[in-house]
């Protein structure tokens, strides 16, 4: 285990989590609306379907609600890693015990995108076979590139989230962007632009 | 806190230039998936605040699922899986086995008719064709089939043994007396 990167917490987070505990219903809603959609996204990473994301994002809010109603959590600067220490573990669980769903692309979704001018050369076709490349990453490499560009952590809660030192972190992801770029640019054959075999596999 | 609010913004500053549009994909699609968490969820979400689990910490899913689990809600289950249970129904199923096979030895209702058959039952219509066709040339067959002849063949046959059976020997001195 390493040592603690404090430096990232968030005081608000802090503030939010002991009013929380203490039975701010307002303060609950907050956490909720801070981190209901990253968490979602989290097991989606992970070629969950949403029906399945929902209840995994459900069980790991029923956890913290009966933890901090416990008072079973002390705040130490750790909640974002601990709370997605509590999802990864359910994304792991239920991804051993579940077939994943077809890979897809929200309704509408490229419709949503905001900042089109960070990467205009991108369609739904790139999207699904991005999924299919993530899916081959080794399992340590996917957890980082899930973590960081689904939950959205900084690197010092990552590093926090799964045990392991910042260093590592950041190198591991590097190397799962060189990896996925180069599988973008020769897709394997089980990746071909066909939306039936990708919706069929992995 | 709206989804745009990246909370990341941690980028390396060293990140190769060749992976900057990776880096842009994967937030892509991450943005992606974040949106497509359906309304409904948060609406859950919002009401299952620690103060409501505290009073309430099992949702009924999860009690649901112990009691399955356990087997302590469903007799029938249980009893299905005890020994003498178990004994009675492999007895009942040998029985029925051999009861099913004595009844597949026994011979058919049909086999018994067929059995049964001799020349007594011969229909007279074909009785009195067989002995017009005793009397004609076999050239007069041809309008017969192969199944017709096959069957006057049987009951000629039954006939010429039921004619022989009761033949009068008219040389017998006792036939000879009664005619």
């Amino acid at each position: 285990m390493t040592e603690p990167h404090r430096h990232g917490a968030d005081p608000d987070v802090a503030a939010l989590v002991r009013a929380a505990s203490g039975g701010d219903e307002s303060a609950w809603r907050t956490l909720v609306d801070r981190y209901w959609r990253r968490i979602f996204a989290l097991a989606r990473s992970r070629g969950m379907g949403t029906e399945l994301a929902e209840e995994i994002t459900q069980s790991v809010f029923a956890t913290l609600a009966a933890k901090l109603g416990a008072g079973q959590y002390e705040e130490q600067g750790l909640f974002e890693p601990w709370l997605f220490r509590i999802a990864m573990n359910r994304v792991r669980d239920a991804a051993r015990t579940r077939r994943p769903a077809p890979l897809q692309m929200p309704d509408g979704a490229l419709e949503r995108r905001p900042d089109a001018a960070d990467c205009p050369n991108f369609d739904a076709e790139d999207l699904l076979a991005l999924r299919e490349a993530i899916g081959r990453l080794d399992e340590t490499d996917r957890d980082v590139i899930a973590l960081r560009h689904h939950a959205q952590l900084p690197f010092n809660a990552i590093a926090e989230s799964l045990g392991q030192p910042l260093g590592t972190v950041l190198a591991r992801h590097h190397r799962a962007l060189a990896k996925l770029r180069d599988m973008m640019s020769s897709p394997s054959p089980s990746a071909a632009p066909n939306t039936a075999d990708k919706a069929a596999g992995s | 806190m709206s989804d745009s609010n990246r909370n990341y913004a941690d980028r390396p500053d060293d990140l190769a230039p060749d992976l900057k549009p990776m880096d842009d994909q994967l937030a892509r699609l991450g943005e992606i998936d974040r949106g497509a968490a359906p309304p409904r969820l948060r609406d859950a979400l919002d009401r299952a605040t620690p103060h409501g689990v505290a009073h309430h910490p099992a949702p009924p899913r999860v009690r649901r699922r112990t009691r399955d689990m356990s087997g302590g809600s469903i007799p029938l289950l249980r009893r299905v899986s005890s020994p003498a249970f178990r004994a009675a129904a492999v007895i009942g199923l040998l029985a029925s086995g051999a009861a099913l096979l004595v009844w597949s030895l026994q011979p058919s209702p049909t086999k018994v008719v067929e059995g049964s058959r001799d020349a007594t039952h011969l229909d007279p219509d074909l009785e009195a064709e067989i002995e017009l066709l005793a009397l004609s040339d076999d050239t007069n067959w041809p309008a017969l089939s192969g199944a017709d002849l096959d069957r006057l063949e049987y009951d000629a046959a039954a006939l010429r043994a039921s004619r022989d059976a009761f033949w009068l020997d008219f040389d017998d001195p006792l036939v000879e007396d009664s005619l």
